[in-house]
């Protein structure tokens, strides 16, 4: 008879693990839970790609402007250029004087010009004072009512889109920036554009949530923030874990005098104000570069959470110690140490994966807390906390800067929530009571 | 029953004896002192202030200073970063608005919690449960950073109700003090409220089964008294056992509280503090929390055993 032949436990606890599965199943907002979260953590893996192809910025990208430019405002992203299909085309439209090449003038109005079409809101070719009351801020500059009056040069109270370019109403590209694109992409300096050199110039790209007060992509930061968030949340559960399930496993195994004081240690540490403790290394730590003060974050959640973890593994473990196949164990004379792990720790894990999933979001929140204080994620690091706490600042003025992170944070903690407490009600249907 | 609180009191002393200790030396091992950040001081002037702050004597000698003069004289010296104050006086100012400021938060929890986890409880599995339960999943995972600027926005700056800062404190009267405080409380009650509320129906659900509220219902028992009789009691037993990790949360969340609403209570003094690295309030701060929350969990547990007399602690 070997050892490590299976025991009765392992066979059942199979099927228990598919019955499990089956109730997990049958509800539905524990998965929906699930899938958000699993959303949220691609999100956070594919973290590149998606700043890449989809947001086209990168985190710590600035386009400095007066103001955090709204929902839907545009930059011309410095390294994720993009190829619309259409500015290709139109090369010889906007080639006014038909000698093949983009002048600056030409180019200006050339990029100019979508910007005007989408200001011209009724499609007549002009812009009136209404539509410039109307457009997206970023589109203008200074007071819409005085550019009207100002650059209306055949006095007819419209802008007709020369007017407006000579205006910079559409001062998405402006005339510097069209200078400094011919610059860039003119090959051949012929000090023009080819319909070939116009084909690498970039066309703006829209921040989806707006951006930061330093003109920062949020969308960007919003899918970074993802990372860093779940990451802290997932290493310091896996910290408060490893620490509890040892420290909890050990005492609940050995009994006796060793128990007391284990469990005595753990009752001290539970009576002390243990945010306050964290908050204060943060503090004293804050020199630190930002990567590695990233660990002691990881470090300092997770030893606050152990201690329930480990009373919960102690409570599993004892009334586990005394069941019959442990005895057998015993019986057969397998080591001290191989019970603990084969045995009674795969067989408490129930309540102990519930636990580190209810855990999760605890730390996530507590990151959060800590970030909102300026004690947790640094520049140019982002997590939802700190996110969120810039935006706390100005929310009355720029409410999109706490609404997008915000409620990152809360749906991904409310999934986890979700799922969490699905999987209890699934693994101990008693509880639930139908 | 004496005995066992005179042998709490006496951890709790320990508790707070250690945490004094080990903030302390965690703070000494910290690079940076409380007067680097000033404009360079001349070196004479600068041995003149750590002289009169004892920071020119041996980490230990210091150490003892300290706490001779905090055991003894329950002195925390003077705050280096306001020289002008002591340690008490701040502690004193902001200790009353923190705890105003929790109790009405405490008291926020329970009214929206208790009720809300009992109707839950009593109509499981209908509407009113899931429509609760959800509301309340929604509470824990709501950071009170973002509740708190989202309840401004709308109350405060759209409605227009309440205030968004200046706490005026009981002082100012009764009306005056609710339009300035209740949205900070609110922020701060909510995620306990929706946890209470959880733990009641969990609580309502376990007790709904019992042998003796079933006794009690053949008896003939009308609903409302076999549940406010007999069923509440049993059913309320989780949230008391929470009230002390309650009020540990609540410490820590009023830091976040009183940053949002500028409220001046101890939470603000202990955060600034630490960045200034002041060192006595730092401990004056850290030793009131501790010893606020190891006496919130001696009453918690006294009350426990007041609701059920099969608990005995003095074995």
């Amino acid at each position: 008879m070997t050892i490590e032949s299976k025991t009765p436990a392992a066979a059942t606890g199979n099927s228990l693990s598919r019955q499990v599965m089956k109730r997990l199943m049958r509800n539905r907002l524990a998965l929906i839970g699930a899938g958000i979260v699993v959303f949220m953590a691609i999100c956070a893996i594919g973290f590149e790609l998606i700043s890449e192809h989809v947001t086209q910025f990168r985190f710590d990208e600035q386009h400095l402007s007066a103001q955090p430019k709204p929902i839907g405002g545009r930059s011309i992203p410095e390294e994720y250029f993009t190829l619309d299909a259409d500015t290709r085309t139109r090369h010889s439209a906007y080639d006014v004087d038909a000698n093949g090449e983009l002048d600056r003038k030409e180019l200006s109005q050339a990029l100019g010009q979508a910007e005007f079409s989408r200001m011209d809101l009724n499609g007549d070719g002009f812009i009136d004072v209404n539509e410039i009351e109307e457009a997206p801020v970023n589109l203008i500059r200074g007071d819409g009512d005085e550019t009207v009056v100002a650059y209306d040069i055949d006095g007819d109270g419209l802008l007709s889109a020369e007017e407006a370019y000579e205006a910079e109403v559409t001062n998405i590209l402006p005339a510097s920036d069209a200078r400094f694109f011919i610059k860039r992409f003119d090959k051949d300096k012929s000090k023009t554009l080819s319909p070939d050199e116009f084909q690498g110039l970039p066309n703006a790209a829209t921040h989806y949530f707006g951006t930061d007060e330093l003109g920062r992509d949020l969308a960007t930061r919003v899918v970074m923030g993802a990372r860093v968030s779940l990451l802290v949340g997932f290493i310091a559960t896996l910290v408060s874990f490893i620490i509890g399930v040892i420290w909890g496993a050990t005492a609940g195994f050995l009994g006796g005098k060793v128990d007391n004081w284990m469990m005595r240690f753990v009752d001290i540490m539970y009576g002390l104000p243990f945010m306050f403790l964290v908050i204060l290394l943060m503090v004293i730590f804050q020199e630190m570069p930002a990567d590695k003060k990233l660990y002691l974050l990881f470090m300092a959640l997770g030893a606050v959470q152990w201690l329930t973890m480990s009373r919960i593994v102690r409570g599993q473990v004892i009334s586990l110690k005394n069941r019959e196949f442990v005895e057998a164990a015993r019986a057969m004379g397998v080591p001290k140490r191989k019970i603990l792990f084969r045995h009674l720790i795969p067989n408490a894990l129930g309540p102990i994966i519930v636990y580190v999933t209810l855990t999760v979001p605890a730390v996530m929140l507590e990151e959060a807390f800590l970030s909102f204080l300026g004690l947790g994620v640094q520049a140019p690091y982002a997590s939802w906390g700190s996110l969120a706490a810039e935006g706390a600042k100005a929310f009355r003025e720029y409410p999109w800067l706490i609404i997008f992170p915000g409620s990152a944070l809360a749906i991904t903690l409310l999934s986890l929530n979700f799922f969490g407490d699905g999987l209890r009600d699934a693994l101990d249907p008693q509880t639930r009571t139908e | 029953m004496i005995r066992y609180i005179l042998r709490r009191l006496v951890s709790s002393v320990l508790v707070v004896f250690v945490i004094i200790t080990a903030s302390f030396f965690v703070m000494k091992a910290a690079p940076g002192g409380p007067f680097d950040a000033d404009r360079k001081l001349p070196d004479e002037v600068k041995r003149n202030i750590e002289a009169k702050f004892h920071l020119d004597k041996p980490t230990w000698q210091q150490y003892l200073l300290q706490m001779e003069s905090i055991v003894i004289h329950g002195d925390f010296g003077p705050s280096m970063k306001y020289p002008d104050r002591t340690v008490n006086e701040i502690l004193a100012e902001g200790l009353p608005v923190s705890i105003v400021l929790g109790v009405q938060a405490l008291l926020i929890a329970l009214l929206i919690g208790l009720p809300a986890g009992l109707l839950a409880g009593l109509k499981q599995n209908s509407l009113t449960d899931y429509t609760t339960m959800t509301g309340a999943m929604a509470g824990v995972s709501i950071p009170n950073f973002v509740l708190g600027p989202l309840l401004i926005y709308v109350f405060a700056i759209q409605l227009q109700w309440f205030d968004a800062a200046n706490w005026h404190g009981l002082s100012a009267g009764l009306g005056p003090h609710i339009k300035t405080s209740f949205l900070p409380s609110l922020t701060l009650g909510m995620y306990f409220a929706a946890y209470i509320a959880r733990l009641t129906r969990g609580g309502m659900l376990e007790v709904i089964r019992q042998d003796y509220i079933r006794t009690a219902r053949a008896k003939g028992l009308s609903e409302s008294v076999v549940v406010t009789r007999h069923a509440l009691k049993g059913a309320i037993f989780p949230v008391v056992s929470y009230l002390g990790p309650a009020f540990a949360g609540m410490l820590t969340g009023s830091v976040v509280i009183e940053k949002i609403f500028n409220i001046p209570g101890l939470g603000t003094h202990f955060v600034n503090s630490a960045f200034n690295r002041d060192y006595p309030l730092v401990l004056g701060t850290i030793v009131l929390y501790s010893a606020l929350l190891a006496l919130l969990n001696l009453l918690v547990d006294v009350l426990y055993t007041v609701l059920d007399p099969r608990v005995n602690y003095d074995d």
